[in-house]
Parts: structure tokens; sequence; C-alpha cells
């Protein structure tokens, strides 16, 4: 995704529940090469209503929700982050 | 061949309950933290013609009980994964029959029908849950919205016209008190959902805190302004979601558990 769109998109991988330690090492491991958030408070995901594992946000280019969904749908994440682009200058 | 899949080629065998009991052991024991299993297999029919299809993934986090995830539909069925081992079972609504995979009461503190969960356990149901129509998303015209009212905050769930229709969540409370089953049948060929919804206390250890930090708030809603959150990200700087105006911004919530 990051290589279709470059700079036009910013993915963060936001941890939920984990400490940083085992993030760090996680993602060293698997050689993601975007960003990880982790809350140790969970602050993002009480502010997004995440309950349930996977969720999924896409937030547009002007900062309105333009995805939201629970569960991984990658055609429709996809999907989103176009349309939300598509918008934009 | 993952360790589920081993479970899964067990419980075809007769004695299913036994051979449940040592293939969820194996399951356990397996370093499956975060497997992924995917299927193919037919479901039974019912006048003994050839069955429904069923084709997807169930992808399984075991450390983390809470963690449950509803797997992919086809034809009218889908198999429904509820951590821990607690059930597995493939519903096919368009033809009201169902298989369970593998069910003990002792073992699945919930995930089960409500009245033999409550008459086993005495617990008392949940909060009832209601349940409004969303209008389709311009994003989404061939899609109906479900906004599911929980017993804290609500969860949205879109049902896709071509997905031959059920879907299911399983929400869970932020204080892991209640599970919430939806089943929906078929939408375009049913005017009516049909829910079952049921709440067990899970057990104890699994209550100790809750996974996500505490009170959840509400879900935003799309077409509505992105909270101002800060990210903490990890070994680098705090980046501000309003410091990413101009692009698109995927935010996924993950847990390596």
């Amino acid at each position: 995704m990051q290589a279709k769109w470059g700079s036009r998109v910013a993915i963060y991988c936001v941890n939920v529940n984990d400490g940083a330690d085992l993030v760090r090492k996680w993602w060293k491991e698997q050689g993601f090469p975007m960003p990880v958030v982790v809350q140790p408070q969970g602050q993002v995901s009480r502010a997004f209503g995440v309950h349930t594992l996977a969720t999924n946000c896409v937030v547009g280019p002007d900062g309105v929700v333009r995805y939201y969904s629970v569960g991984y749908d990658e055609a429709a994440i996809l999907r989103a982050v176009e349309q939300s682009l598509a918008g934009a200058p | 061949m993952n360790a589920l899949c081993l479970a899964l080629l067990a419980l075809q065998e007769t004695d299913a309950a036994a051979r449940y009991d040592s293939a969820l052991a194996r399951w356990k024991q397996a370093a499956a933290v975060d497997a992924r299993y995917d299927y193919r297999m037919e479901l039974p029919a019912e006048d003994g013609g050839p069955g429904d299809l069923l084709e997807g993934f169930v992808q399984v986090h075991l450390a983390r009980p809470l963690n449950g995830f509803v797997s992919m539909l086809r034809n009218g069925a889908r198999i429904e994964y509820v951590a821990d081992g607690a059930m597995i079972h493939a519903v096919n609504h368009e033809r009201r029959t169902y298989v369970e995979l593998g069910e003990r009461l002792s073992d699945i503190p919930y995930a089960l029908d409500l009245l033999p969960l409550r008459a086993a356990l005495g617990l008392p149901l949940a909060q009832p849950v209601s349940v409004e129509w969303l209008p389709a998303d311009a994003a989404r015209p061939a899609a109906a919205g479900l906004r599911l009212i929980l017993r804290q905050g609500h969860q949205d769930l879109w049902l896709d016209r071509d997905d031959a229709l059920v879907a299911a969540a399983i929400a869970y409370d932020s204080y892991a008190a209640a599970v919430v089953r939806l089943q929906f049948l078929r939408w375009h060929t049913h005017s009516e959902v049909e829910i079952q919804d049921y709440a067990a206390r899970p057990p104890e250890d699994y209550c100790r805190e809750s996974l996500f930090g505490g009170s959840a708030g509400a879900a935003p809603g799309v077409g509505t302004r992105a909270p101002a959150v800060v990210l903490p990200v990890l070994d680098g700087e705090p980046q501000p979601l309003s410091g990413l105006a101009g692009k698109a911004v995927l935010l996924n919530f993950w847990s390596y558990h």
C-alpha cells in the first residue's frame, strides 16, 4: 500500500495491550517498515472506540473518518484509501 | 499443517468428544499464537444431496482468549471462531443448518446458545442490545449497515450484498463481561434480522484486566472528524494525528496476542 501511494498514505499500526519490549522485538523480527504505536494507557484505542481486533480505520486527508471496520477486509481498506485520496489535491 | 487443522481433522472422527479434548490440548500446546487455517469443506445437506461448499479462513489468537475473529463468508455459510478453542462451528443460514466442530460446556464459557448456557451456568442475560439500521454509505452503496448498540458504545457492521450474506460479529464490551453474538439472515431475502444475544462471564483470569485499556469510547462514525489523538510512536516522536493532514491515514489496531 505504501509502495503504491508513497507519501500520500501514512500507515500506523496501533498496538493494543502489549508491552513496548514485546512489540519492538516482534516488529524487528518481522521487518515491518511502518511505524508502530504503543499505547500503555490505551488512549488511542479508547478514542477510536476499539472493542474488537482487528479494527481498521481510514482517516482522509481532510481529517475525516472515511472507513471504520472490525475485521480485515483488505480490498475495502484499499478502496477507502483510494477514495479518500481521490478527492484530495 | 497447523494445530488447528489437526484439531479439526480430529473432530471429524467418530469419538468426537474425546478427540476434541485431545485435539484441543494439542492445539493449546502448539505455539500457534497467531495461526491461520485456510479451509475448504463441504457442509452436509439436509436432503442428503451435495452440500454447500465452505471456503475461507479462521484466524486464531490463542494467548489472549478474548481476541475472537469471525471468518469469511461464502455460499451463505461461515465458520466462526471463538477464541481459546471455545467453539468452532459452521453455519449455513440459508439451509438453516450448522455443524458444530467442537463444544464442551466446561471449556466454553461463552459462545453457546443462550438457553443452555444460562441454564448450565446460571448467568444473567446481558443488557438488551438494540440494533439500528444505517443508511447505505456512499462508499458502499451495495451494503447495508447495522449499528449494534452494545452495553458500552456501539459497533457498526456493513453487510455486503454480494457476499451471499451472512455476517456475524463477536463484540466484546470493554470489561470483557459480555459477549454478544449476532446472527443475521441474508438481508436481501429476509427483512428481519435474527438476533441471538447472550452473555456469560468469562473465566476469572480473563477478567483481571480489560483488554482495551478500560472503558472504550464509541467508534467515530464515518464522515465525522477523527478524534484528536497523539500517536505514541515506538522509538520515535509522538505523532499528532492532526499533523498528518493531507495524507490518508490508515490506523490498524492489532495485538501480538
